[in-house]
């Protein structure tokens, strides 16, 4: 590896690996907004069966 | 150090290029946030189990499966829905290799509707597409769930657990009938889904 590139790759991970976490943000936050969406629009409507 | 070229492949970064501080602060970050997530929705499920909203089928009767045509609520003439003297209906069901008997039942709409399930040989499923409706039939046990139909509607209700070679053929039907119309059915047409 180049030292400037060295160099970029330690300035850009210094405060961490802030892309990864706005990418597995993203997906997680679909992944809890879906669950909550059908809990209550989905489950809960339709009534308890027990 | 990789001498300068005109088509560097790429090279992996050296370990140690995240600062520790900066990866244990990464790591605890995302601990909070999949902890609080979990929490969320542990919360909101013994929430809604205690307030009512969310309770499973948990209907523990047992019923012996060698005389289920012999004697006691399952035999042919008490199949198929009935209604009670509060207004409620009651459907019960056999569920057997492989069909359920009645192979079709109907229920008034806009009433409170039991279905009471044994079967007479191995385990089976009893599902009600598009309802909470999802129950496993034990050999030995009375199944029991409840429902309650707004509309009139036919729902395909398929056997949901391998029961043997011809599972995927165990389908029946419960068809919801509004409720006026209901009334007008004698006791055999309530077992069938002839026009």
């Amino acid at each position: 590896m180049r030292r400037d590139e060295h160099q970029t790759a330690v300035q850009a991970l210094s405060n961490g690996p802030i892309g990864a976490f706005v990418i597995a943000g993203i997906a997680v936050g679909l992944l809890f907004a879906g669950w909550l969406a059908f809990y209550f629009l989905l489950f809960l409507p339709r009534g308890t069966v027990g | 150090m990789v001498e300068p070229s005109s088509n560097p492949s790429p090279q992996p970064l050296p370990d140690g290029i995240v600062p520790e501080h900066v990866i244990a602060r990464t790591e605890n970050l995302w601990l909070t946030v999949m902890v609080s997530m979990l929490v969320v929705m542990m919360a909101i499920i013994v929430t809604t189990g205690i307030l009512g909203a969310l309770h499973p089928s948990s209907n523990v009767e047992v019923v012996d499966p060698l005389t289920l045509h012999l004697r006691g609520e399952f035999v042919e003439s008490n199949l198929g829905t009935a209604i009670e003297p509060d207004g409620s209906a009651t459907v019960r069901l056999i569920a057997e290799q492989y069909d359920f008997v009645p192979h079709c039942v109907q229920v008034p709409a806009g009433t409170p509707v039991t279905f009471r399930l044994a079967s007479a040989d191995v385990i089976h499923g009893f599902l009600l597409p598009d309802t909470n409706v999802n129950a496993m039939v034990v050999p030995g046990f009375v199944t029991e769930v409840r429902a309650h139909f707004d509309a009139a509607r036919d729902y395909d209700m398929p056997c949901h657990e391998f029961c043997g070679y011809g599972h995927h053929a165990m389908w029946a039907h419960v068809s919801v009938v509004p409720k006026e119309r209901f009334a007008n059915l004698t006791p055999v047409e309530r077992t069938s889904c002839a026009p």
